[in-house]
This record gives C-alpha cells, sequence and structure tokens, in this order.
C-alpha cells in the first residue's frame, strides 16, 4: 500500500482505543485519540486524518458534537461511527449529523479494516444492524412527503438494504443482484443522503417512539 | 438564668441513636436528658403520686417546688386538671436513671428557639383574646389548666430536637396527592380524613362565629381573626417553606439512593458474578465468549428495556419481533454460537406466526450445527402483506438435493411446518458456498 489511511481515534475508553489500535496495527496509520468531544475537536484539527473512528456516546456531546463542530472546518474529513448502542435514536442521529457509517463495536478486525477503507474513499458503510434500522425508518408510507425523491427508498435501495440486513457483503449482494459493486455503493452513498438529508418526520421522531432492543 | 455552655461536661450519657444520626449541633442542654427522647418524662425518684411533676422539673430545670404548686393548682381547680395528670401518668415514660440537682439547670430557649416560644406564646394569647371577644371561651374554671397545658406543649415544642420535629413535621405537612412511596399509601387515607375533618371544622367554627357574634362585633371580630391569621401566616410562613424546601430535598435525596441500590443490585446480580466466574475460568475461551455474550444481552436488555433477566418475554402479550429474539437467544445460548439478529416491523404473534419463529429456530439450530460457520446472520421483516425470516450463514453449505430422506429436519421442521400454514421455505445452499434458508408467510 502506497500510502496508508491515517485514522484518529475518539472513544471514551481509554481500554477500547488500545484494543484497536492494536488491532489495526500495521494496516492503517493511527496518528492521534481522544476521549472527549474537545480533546477530539483540537485533535482532528491539528491532524487532519482521514478518517475518524468516532464513538457515538462521548461526554461533553456525544459523537455528532464532533462531528458538528470538525466537519466546516475540515469537509474532507470522514466520520465512520462506532458503538455498543443499539438504541436506534444514537445511531440514526450521528449518521444525520453526517457520518458516513455506522459499525458495532463486535465487528471484526478484517471488517472493520474494510469499514475504514472504504469510508475513506467516499463511500458509506452500513452495517446489518444500521440496515434495519433504516429499512425501519423508510418503512409505510410518508403521510406528507415534501421531498417524494428524498422521502422514500426506491425498490432497488430497499433490495440493497433487506440484503446488507440479511448479512450479505456488498460483493455477495452484487453478484444476488446481478449489479456492480459500484452500482451497489451508488445505492448505499444514495440512501445514506437521504438519511441525511430526508425531512421524513419519523427519521426524527421514530426513533424514540420505538423501544428496539 | 444559666449559661448551658457550662452545663457539666463530666460522664455524659451515651449518645442515643437519634442523636447520634444528628449531624447538626445540638443544643447543650439536650445532653443532660436521660431519655433519648425530647419529650418530657415520670421521674424515677422524685414522686408524689406519680412522678409526673418531679420529671417534669428534672426535664424543664424549674424547681419542682414550684412546678407541683403549678401542677396542683391545675389540678385542683378544674375537672381536666386530673384528667391531664392522668393521661401523663399513662403516657409518660420513666426517666430510666435519677437526674442529679446541678443538671437541673433551668436552660430557657436559645436563639430561634427563644423566637419560636415567644412566636408560640403571642399566637396562644392572641387566639385567646379573640376566643374570648367572640364570646366561646371556656370557662372561669378551665383557662388555667388549658393555660399550663399550653405553656407545657410550647416548651415541650421548643425542646424537642431537630430530628424528632422533622419527623413530626413531615407527618403533619402532608397534602393529599402528594407524592409518596407505595409503602405509605395508606397513609394517604389519613391525610384525607384529617383535610375533611379540617375543612368539617372550619366551616363550623365559622358558622358558630357568625352565628354567636352580635351583629355590632362582626367587624371588628373578623379583623381580630384575620389579623391573628395574618400573623400566624407572617410569622410562619417562611418557616413552612423552609420546611417544604427540606422535604422535598429529602425526597429527591430518597429517590437518588433507590435508584443508586436499583443499579447497584443489577450491577452484583449480574455483571460481577459474571466476572467472579470468569476469573475462575479463563482458560476456557468460548465458555468465556458466551459469559460475555448473555451478560452483554442481559445489560442491554436492562438497559435499554425489556426484562431483568435479559430474556424476551414469553408471556401473550410479546409479539412477533420478541419471540424471534427470543429464539435467536436460546439458539446462542444452546449452541454458542452468536446469531446476529436484524428485526424490522413487528407483528402480533398468532399461531402462524409461531409457526415461523419455531421454523425460523430450526433453521438457526441446523445453521448451528452443521455448517460450522462462526455465525449466523438473522434478518427477520414484517411488512403489511407478510413475515419474513432469513437465516444464513457463511459455512461449508451443502448441496439441498443430496439430502438424505431420513433427515427429517429440513423438510419437517422447516419445509411442511410453513407449507402447513401456507407459507413457503427456500433453501439455497451449495458446498462451500454458505446456506440461506429463506421463510415466508403471507399475512
Amino acid at each position: 500500500m502506497t500510502s496508508q489511511v491515517r485514522v484518529f481515534l475518539v472513544d471514551d475508553h481509554g481500554l477500547f482505543r488500545a484494543g484497536v489500535k492494536a488491532e489495526l496495527a500495521g494496516e492503517v496509520d493511527v496518528v492521534g485519540e481522544a476521549g472527549d468531544v474537545d480533546e477530539a475537536v483540537a485533535g482532528i484539527v491539528s491532524t487532519e486524518p482521514n478518517v475518524v473512528l468516532l464513538d457515538v456516546h462521548l461526554p461533553g456531546g456525544g459523537g455528532q458534537a464532533v462531528i458538528a463542530a470538525v466537519a466546516p472546518r475540515l469537509p474532507d474529513v470522514a466520520f465512520l461511527a462506532l458503538s455498543v448502542s443499539d438504541a436506534a435514536e444514537d445511531v440514526i442521529a450521528v449518521i444525520r449529523a453526517g457520518a458516513r457509517g455506522y459499525v458495532t463495536k463486535t465487528i471484526d478486525r478484517a471488517g472493520l479494516v474494510d469499514a475504514i477503507g472504504r469510508v475513506a474513499s467516499g463511500d458509506a458503510v452500513f452495517s446489518p444492524r444500521l440496515a434495519g434500522f433504516v429499512l425501519d425508518a423508510f418503512a409505510g408510507d410518508a403521510p406528507v412527503a415534501v421531498d417524494p425523491e428524498l422521502d422514500a427508498l426506491t425498490p432497488r435501495e430497499q433490495d440493497v438494504l433487506r440484503l446488507i440486513a440479511r448479512g450479505y457483503t456488498y460483493k455477495e449482494l452484487a453478484r444476488r443482484l446481478s449489479i456492480s459493486p459500484k452500482t451497489v455503493e451508488t445505492h448505499v452513498s444514495s440512501v445514506l443522503r437521504k438519511l441525511q438529508l430526508s425531512s421524513r418526520h419519523e427519521l426524527t421522531r421514530w426513533a424514540a417512539d420505538r423501544k428496539l432492543l | 438564668m444559666s449559661d448551658p455552655s457550662d452545663a457539666p461536661a463530666a460522664a455524659p450519657p451515651p449518645l442515643s441513636p437519634l442523636e447520634a444520626r444528628q449531624n447538626r449541633p445540638s443544643p447543650h442542654w439536650w445532653r443532660r436528658m436521660p431519655s433519648a427522647y425530647g419529650t418530657p418524662w415520670r421521674s424515677r425518684d422524685d414522686r408524689v403520686f406519680a412522678g409526673v411533676a418531679g420529671g417534669f422539673a428534672e426535664w424543664s430545670g424549674f424547681s419542682p417546688i414550684l412546678t407541683r404548686a403549678v401542677a396542683a393548682a391545675a389540678v385542683t381547680t378544674s375537672g381536666l386538671g386530673p384528667v391531664l395528670y392522668v393521661l401523663a401518668a399513662f403516657v409518660l415514660p420513666v426517666a430510666d436513671r435519677s437526674v442529679p440537682a446541678k443538671d437541673r439547670r433551668i436552660a430557657w430557649p436559645k436563639g430561634r428557639d427563644r423566637e419560636r416560644a415567644v412566636v408560640a406564646l403571642l399566637v396562644a394569647v392572641g387566639v385567646s383574646i379573640v376566643l374570648r371577644a367572640v364570646g366561646i371561651w371556656f370557662g372561669g374554671e378551665l383557662w388555667f389548666p388549658a393555660a399550663v397545658a399550653g405553656v407545657g406543649l410550647s416548651l415541650a415544642w421548643s425542646r424537642t430536637d431537630e430530628e424528632r420535629r422533622e419527623l413530626w413535621r413531615s407527618r403533619l405537612v402532608r397534602l393529599p396527592g402528594e407524592e409518596r412511596l407505595a409503602a405509605e399509601s395508606d397513609r394517604r387515607g389519613a391525610t384525607v380524613l384529617r383535610v375533611v375533618a379540617g375543612i368539617v371544622l372550619f366551616i363550623a367554627g365559622g358558622a358558630w362565629v357568625l352565628h354567636s357574634a352580635p351583629p355590632s362585633t362582626f367587624v371588628p371580630v373578623m379583623a381580630a381573626v384575620a389579623a391573628t391569621a395574618c400573623g400566624v401566616a407572617l410569622l410562619g410562613g417562611p418557616w413552612i417553606s423552609a420546611l417544604w424546601k427540606d422535604l422535598a430535598e429529602e425526597r429527591r435525596a430518597r429517590i437518588r439512593t433507590e435508584e443508586r441500590a436499583e443499579v447497584a443490585a443489577q450491577l452484583h446480580d449480574s455483571v460481577l458474578q459474571t466476572l467472579a466466574l470468569i476469573q475462575r475460568h479463563p482458560e476456557t475461551t468460548r465458555s468465556v465468549a458466551q459469559l460475555a455474550r448473555q451478560q452483554e444481552r442481559s445489560l442491554r436488555a436492562w438497559l435499554f428495556g425489556g426484562t431483568a433477566d435479559g430474556s424476551a418475554p414469553t408471556d401473550a402479550s410479546a409479539t412477533f419481533a420478541d419471540r424471534m429474539r427470543a429464539a435467536a437467544h436460546d439458539v446462542e445460548d444452546r449452541f454458542d454460537l452468536p446469531v446476529e439478529l436484524v428485526v424490522v416491523g413487528d407483528a402480533p404473534a398468532d399461531g402462524r406466526a409461531d409457526a415461523l419463529v419455531a421454523a425460523a429456530r430450526e433453521a438457526m439450530a441446523n445453521a448451528a450445527r452443521h455448517s460450522g460457520a462462526p455465525e449466523v446472520s438473522v434478518y427477520s421483516e414484517a411488512s403489511e402483506t407478510a413475515l419474513s425470516v432469513f437465516v444464513r450463514d457463511r459455512g461449508k453449505g451443502f448441496d439441498p438435493d443430496a439430502v438424505p430422506e431420513d433427515r427429517r429436519g429440513l423438510r419437517d421442521s422447516i419445509v411442511g411446518r410453513l407449507e402447513r400454514q401456507g407459507g413457503s421455505a427456500a433453501v439455497v445452499s451449495a458446498p462451500g458456498e454458505g446456506t440461506e434458508v429463506a421463510l415466508e408467510l403471507t399475512r
């Protein structure tokens, strides 16, 4: 690899940071780490990494506070949310704030390296669980479709998300749907954009109404 | 009048539990009390009849002779006096030690206690004047014992320790509807009764005043009543509001303590037990992983809702999604293999949904038993038109056409079960490709 991806780690548990750092050694270049929002913003601005691995729950405002502070200054930094939380509202909030993807902390090493690489190259990373959240959020008819383009998923996007939720990798999924992996990326990015821009009131309200285990 | 600070320091009685709990400084004279409580007592040594007057003298520090004279006058001049004496003889406890004369110096109330005593006295005087003006009067022979009782009560109040007062106040100052613990709910009835009785008395008293006051004295009487009430409000208002604040603070503290206790109990029952188990068997990585998974699930269920032990509800109210979760957890535990379950939508659980869940459980178990994959992915969706479940593994796979006839698991437990409900099951698999079982049931 000519140039390794520069990664910044943000998590309030030092032990977890140490573990991830050890796991990623040799695969990516961990340029810094932080344990709270202020530290993270300062560190990211000074190191200008490619990818920030961002814990959803952080003292001082949570992951979305970091994105809100950094994104206007460094639009090229990509955020990958990393969480143990099963609370859909937390995950959706970080994605809507601008994270390019969401993976659970139990993800294995290869999966994490792969996800970092894809986020760094501008793609979106959906875990099965996030795909489930999104399908749930977009399920049913939007009663007041302010922007039909943004407020509903196309059938193809739904197919892609369903397969992700069923545990398919992008490659398997592309073969299954007889499309190219690049097209899969396009669909996922489009879903991500809808997730971030949609005015569907379900997206903001839905998570709170629902008790997801 | 003596300075309380020069009270004898020698051989102080052991602190009572009540006093030991107090963290605010108690008045010096309090330490001289032989009894643990702030109420008067009957004397052990100094008694003529029951020791009431002697005890009161020990307790208050007044001369026993003076106390007896007053008591004798009160008892003999009215019918109420003997009643009060007998009542006191029954109610008051006998002191548990003798009280030396040097401990019996009068300690007048100081500071706020004095203010309160004076206020109480003024209120009592004002009330009696009002009563007299209205024409309601105890009669000549009753005023003296009533006054003695009043002074005694006000003294008792001013000399009671702070904590006990707090207790009294918290019982007195309660309104109906005020939030309280379930265990105290029986007290609500008493509160309602008290409020009703208060209203009845208020109305009856008001009617009595209006009835008995001649029209010419009506205005001055009402003015006097209003003035007295204003005085009471002015004097007692800040005290009552401070009391309310104290009570609210106390309640908040109690709620915090209870929450803390609940968290501690949960952590103890689950996390600490698991950590202990892991410490005892750190070498068996599979069981450690299983323990960690079970623990994670249980903690998650507790944090994000659900039942305390982490199991999905199994009662009739459980939904399709609940039962899918329960099935996935069950397979995880039985086969010690992570099941990644994603649930979208939900539906009420009926017999058909249960058949689907049972088939899905069998498919998960098959994957766990035969595939050799490190995890199983399960996706379950309840849409408007159908319930569908996909069970997928990346294990070694098999050729569905080559399954021997006698292997009934797939045919009976999965395909047959669904077909009986009008659903369908499809198995996609090839050697080396992993397996996916797709189950669908139209609604």
